[in-house]
C-alpha cells in the first residue's frame, strides 16, 4: 500500500509539474505578446458592463473609445483595463460606468459563475495575478476547474496560431434594435416586487476601488459615469443606498450621472439600455458636451444638467 | 455525481482513505462504508431517489429470504412476479408512463375520437434501468435455485448500490457480485494499479474522444436540414465513437474504480467496433446489458432452439425490448428492430458464433476478409445509430434519407480534420490493444516505466487540455 500511494503521487506530482510549467509558461509567452493597442487616436476609454456598451456609440464620439461588455464585472474591467493602459499610454481619462445595479448580489455570479467564468477566465487568464485566480477557485472550484482547462486549451491554441491580438475580444458598442420597454413598464406596474434585483456584491465594489486606485496610480484622470436610465427603473431601486455608497466608497471620484438623459421609450431597449437609436442621440450629445469642456469644467453635474435641460 | 467531475476527484481518494484505513479490520463496517458512500455517490445527483433504491433493496432482500424458505411452486412464482412487478413498476412509471399516454392519445386521435389525457412531468431517477435489472437477477436467481439468497442485509445493499457501477453499470449479477461482499478484501496493489490505469483509459475516452465528437455530433444532428448527406454521414461516424468512447469509458472507469477497492466487475465492452459480423457486435457492446437479455428472456423464451419461426420471434422481442430498455422513444425501437433485421440473415445461417475469437488473432494486421467484414458490420451499426441519436422517427427518416441521397456525394460543409486524427490515433491504440480487458492494459505489463508513464501523462494533459465542456454521459438518461 506504501508503496502504492508514493508511486501514486509521485505520477500525480510529476502531472501537476507539467500543468504548471504549462501554465505559467503558456502565460509568460501571451503577457509578452499580447497586444491590446487601440485604433485610432484615443484618449478616453469608458469601460463597464452592459449599460454602457449600449449608450456609447463611439463611432460619434472624438477620442473616446468604448470598451464596456455585457456581464462584466469589475473583477474582469480590472484586469482588462491594467493591460489596456499600459499598452495604450495616451489614453488620459478613464470613465467607468457604475450605476444601482453594479452594487447588487447579481455581480457575483458575474464574477465566479460557471457562465461568466467559462467565457471571462479564459480571456484574461494569463493577465491575472495568483491572488486573484485564488479568488476565483475559492468562491466556485468546480466551476475553476473547467475554465482552467479551457483558457490553457485556448492559450496553446493562441501560441500554436499566434494569436495574439485582443482588441477585438474586449468589448465595445453593441446596437440593439428593438424596443420592449411599454410592455415593461406594463409588467412592472403589475408586479412591481417581481422585477428588482437584491443583494449586495461586496467583492464588486472591493474592485471598483482597485480599478479607481489602479487608474489614479497610473495618472489617468477617473470618472464614475451613470448612463441613461428609465424613469421607471430609476423610481423601483433604491437610489438612497447608491448614493451613500458614492459619498462613502468614492468620495474624491468625479461622477457623472447620466441617468435622466431624456430619451423617449422607443430609445430603450429596455428600461437599464438604451437600442441604436436612444445610443445615437446620446452619443452624438454626448460628444458635444465633450467639446463643450466637460472633462475641464468644475462644475460636472450643474453643466451635464444643464445641457440635458436643453 | 459525475465520474469527470471536481466532486469525484475528492470523493473517490476520500472513500478509498476510509475504506483501506478506517474500516478494513471489519468487513460488516468496510460493506457499511461502501453503502454510505454509494448513497452519497447517488443522492449528490438527488437524494430524494435514495428512497426507491433502499425500497428496492428491501423488497429483494425479504423476497429472497422468503423464497428460500418458500417449496411451493405456485407460491415461489407469486414471489418472484411480485418482485419483478415492484422492479419494473417503479421503472415503468419513471421511464414510460409520458410515452403511453402520448401513445394511447394519439392512437385514439388516429381513429377519430379525441381524448384528454395528461403526460406528467416525471424526472427519470439517474441508474434507474440499470439497478433495477441488477436486483431482478438477484431475485431470479434465487427463484432458479442459482444462487443461495444472503442474509447480510448491508452486503446486500452494498451489492445493489455499490457506486461504481450504480447509475451506468456494468448490470452486475449476483452470482459475480455478491459473493465479493462477503469475502475480507486484501489490498493488492497490481489490481488497484490496474485499476487507475483503466480509470485514466476510461476518462480519456470520455473527455477527449466522445467529448470533442459530441461538438460536432451535436451540432450537425440539430441542426440536420442545413447539412448534405456527407456532413451527416460523418457526424454519424462521430457519433459511433462518441457513444462507444462515452459508454465505454464510463464501464473503465467503474470497473476500475471497482479494482482500487478490490472488486472485480464484468468487461462490458470487448472492442465491439473490430466486429466481424453482428452476432460477433452484440457479444461485445454492452455485454452485461445483452448477456442479461440472453439469459433472463432469450433463452427462457427458447432462445434458438425451438425452431426457425420462434427464434426469428425471439431475437425480434430481445432487440426490440432491449430497443425500448434504451428509452421511451420510437427510434430506440427502430433501433433495436433494425439490429434484429441484421441478425436474422447471421442467425438463418446457422453463422451466429462463427466469429468467437479475437479478430486477427496472434496476428498484427487483420486479412482483407476481416477488414471487409468489419467495415460491413461498422456500416450496418452506422445505420442502426441514426436512429438512435435522431430526435424522432421523422428526424431520423429525414438523416437517413440525406444519407442515402446524392448529396452523399457533395464537399463536406463542417471539416473536423482534428477530431478525425484523434480517431485515427485512437483505434490504432485500440486495435494494438484488443486482446486485452482494455486496450492499455498491455502497457502495464509489457513496456518500461519511463515510456509507461510518459503515455500516462500524455493522457492525464489531454484530459485537463479537453476536459472544460462538461458533458453528461449519455447513459445516465437511460
Amino acid at each position: 500500500m506504501k508503496n502504492f500511494l508514493k508511486t501514486t503521487a509521485l505520477f500525480l506530482l510529476l502531472v501537476l509539474s507539467t500543468l504548471v510549467l504549462m501554465d505559467v509558461g503558456s502565460d509568460r509567452v501571451i503577457r509578452s505578446k499580447a497586444r491590446f493597442e487601440l485604433k485610432g487616436q484615443k484618449s478616453v476609454a469608458i469601460f463597464g458592463y452592459s449599460h454602457a456598451e449600449c449608450a456609447y456609440n463611439d463611432s460619434l464620439i472624438a477620442r473616446v473609445v468604448n470598451l464596456s461588455e455585457s456581464g462584466e464585472s469589475f473583477f474582469y474591467t480590472y484586469q482588462k483595463m491594467r493591460v489596456v493602459l499600459e499598452q495604450n499610454p495616451d489614453i488620459e481619462v478613464v470613465m467607468i460606468e457604475f450605476s444601482n445595479s453594479a452594487l447588487y448580489g447579481k455581480m457575483d455570479d458575474w464574477t465566479w459563475g460557471d457562465r461568466y467564468l467559462s467565457i471571462r477566465y479564459p480571456i484574461y487568464a494569463p493577465f491575472m495575478t495568483a491572488r486573484d485566480q485564488w479568488k476565483l477557485a475559492s468562491h466556485n472550484a468546480r466551476g475553476f476547474s473547467n475554465s482552467f482547462s479551457v483558457a490553457l486549451r485556448k492559450k496553446i491554441w493562441r501560441i500554436q496560431k499566434s494569436r495574439y491580438d485582443y482588441s477585438g475580444i474586449i468589448g465595445g458598442y453593441k446596437a440593439l434594435k428593438w424596443s420592449k420597454t411599454d410592455s415593461l413598464i406594463k409588467a412592472q406596474e403589475r408586479r412591481p416586487e417581481g422585477t428588482r434585483d437584491s443583494g449586495r456584491s461586496e467583492m464588486n465594489l472591493h474592485y471598483l476601488k482597485k480599478i479607481v486606485e489602479l487608474g489614479s496610480a497610473m495618472g489617468k484622470k477617473m470618472y464614475l459615469v451613470r448612463s441613461p436610465l428609465h424613469a421607471a427603473y430609476r423610481s423601483a431601486v433604491d437610489d438612497d443606498e447608491f448614493q451613500r455608497v458614492l459619498v462613502e466608497h468614492f468620495p474624491g471620484i468625479n461622477f457623472l450621472d447620466f441617468a435622466h438623459f431624456p430619451a423617449q421609450n422607443h430609445q430603450y431597449a429596455d428600461l437599464e439600455h438604451l437600442n441604436e437609436s436612444g445610443a445615437l442621440e446620446f452619443s452624438i450629445w454626448f460628444n458635444q458636451l465633450i467639446e463643450k469642456g466637460l472633462l475641464n469644467a468644475i462644475e460636472l453635474q450643474e453643466m451635464i444638467d444643464k445641457a440635458m435641460a436643453e | 455525481m459525475l465520474f469527470n467531475s471536481l466532486d469525484f476527484a475528492v470523493f473517490l481518494p476520500l472513500v478509498f482513505f476510509l475504506y483501506w484505513f478506517a474500516t478494513q479490520r471489519n468487513l460488516a463496517v468496510q460493506n457499511a462504508l461502501v453503502v454510505v458512500s454509494s448513497y452519497v455517490f447517488y443522492g449528490w445527483w438527488d437524494y430524494r431517489f435514495l428512497s426507491l433504491i433502499v425500497f428496492s433493496t428491501v423488497v429483494d432482500f425479504v423476497v429472497g429470504l422468503r423464497l428460500q424458505k418458500q417449496e411451493n411452486l405456485k407460491k415461489r412464482r407469486t414471489l418472484l412476479w411480485f418482485s419483478v412487478l415492484v422492479n419494473l413498476g417503479f421503472l415503468g412509471f419513471f421511464k414510460y408512463f409520458n410515452f403511453f399516454v402520448d401513445g394511447f392519445t394519439d392512437a385514439f386521435r388516429f381513429f377519430g375520437q379525441e381524448i384528454n389525457s395528461r403526460s406528467l412531468d416525471i424526472v427519470l431517477p439517474v441508474g434507474i434501468s440499470f439497478y433495477t435489472f441488477q436486483t431482478l437477477s438477484y431475485t431470479i436467481d434465487v427463484y432458479r435455485r442459482k444462487l443461495e439468497p444472503t442474509r447480510d442485509f448491508i452486503a446486500f445493499s452494498a451489492f445493489v448500490s455499490f457506486f461504481p457501477q450504480l447509475v451506468a453499470g456494468p448490470i452486475e449479477r449476483a452470482t459475480n457480485l455478491l459473493p465479493q461482499f462477503y469475502r475480507k478484501r486484501r489490498f493488492d496493489p497490481i489490481k488497484a494499479t490496474d485499476g487507475l490505469r483503466q480509470i485514466l483509459w476510461g476518462l480519456f475516452k470520455k473527455v477527449v474522444v466522445a467529448d470533442t465528437c459530441a461538438e460536432y455530433v451535436n451540432l450537425v444532428y440539430n441542426h440536420s436540414v442545413d447539412y448534405n448527406g456527407l456532413t451527416l454521414f460523418l457526424a454519424t461516424f462521430f457519433f459511433a465513437f462518441q457513444i462507444y468512447c462515452d459508454f465505454s469509458g464510463y464501464s473503465d472507469i467503474a470497473i476500475g474504480t471497482a479494482r482500487l477497492f478490490g472488486f472485480n466487475l464484468m468487461q462490458n465492452f470487448a472492442f465491439p467496433y473490430f466486429s466481424r459480423d453482428i452476432a460477433e457486435f452484440w457479444r461485445r457492446w454492452h455485454i452485461s446489458l445483452s448477456t442479461w437479455f440472453r439469459d433472463y428472456l432469450y433463452i427462457p423464451l427458447g432462445g434458438s432452439r425451438t425452431g426457425r419461426m420462434k427464434a426469428v420471434r425471439n431475437i425480434f422481442i430481445i432487440f426490440i425490448v432491449s430497443g425500448f430498455w434504451h428509452g421511451a422513444n420510437w427510434t430506440f425501437i427502430a433501433w433495436g428492430a433494425l439490429n434484429a433485421l441484421f441478425f436474422l440473415p447471421v442467425l438463418l445461417r446457422g453463422k451466429n458464433r462463427s466469429n468467437l475469437d479475437t479478430v486477427a488473432e496472434g496476428r498484427r494486421w487483420a486479412s482483407l476478409k476481416d477488414v471487409t467484414s468489419m467495415l460491413g458490420t461498422f456500416l450496418l451499426t452506422l445505420l442502426a445509430w441514426i436512429f438512435f441519436r435522431a430526435d424522432s422517427m421523422a428526424h431520423a427518416v429525414g438523416i437517413l434519407g440525406k444519407v442515402l441521397s446524392p448529396s452523399l456525394f457533395e464537399g463536406l460543409q463542417l471539416y473536423a480534420n482534428a477530431t478525425i486524427i484523434l480517431i485515427i490515433v485512437f483505434t490504432a491504440i485500440e486495435w494494438t490493444g484488443r486482446h486485452h480487458q482494455y486496450a492499455i492494459e498491455g502497457l502495464g505489463l509489457e513496456q518500461h516505466r519511463a515510456v509507461r508513464w510518459t503515455f500516462y501523462s500524455a493522457l492525464c494533459l489531454a484530459i485537463v487540455i479537453y476536459h472544460g465542456v462538461q458533458q453528461e454521459f449519455i447513459y445516465f438518461q437511460f
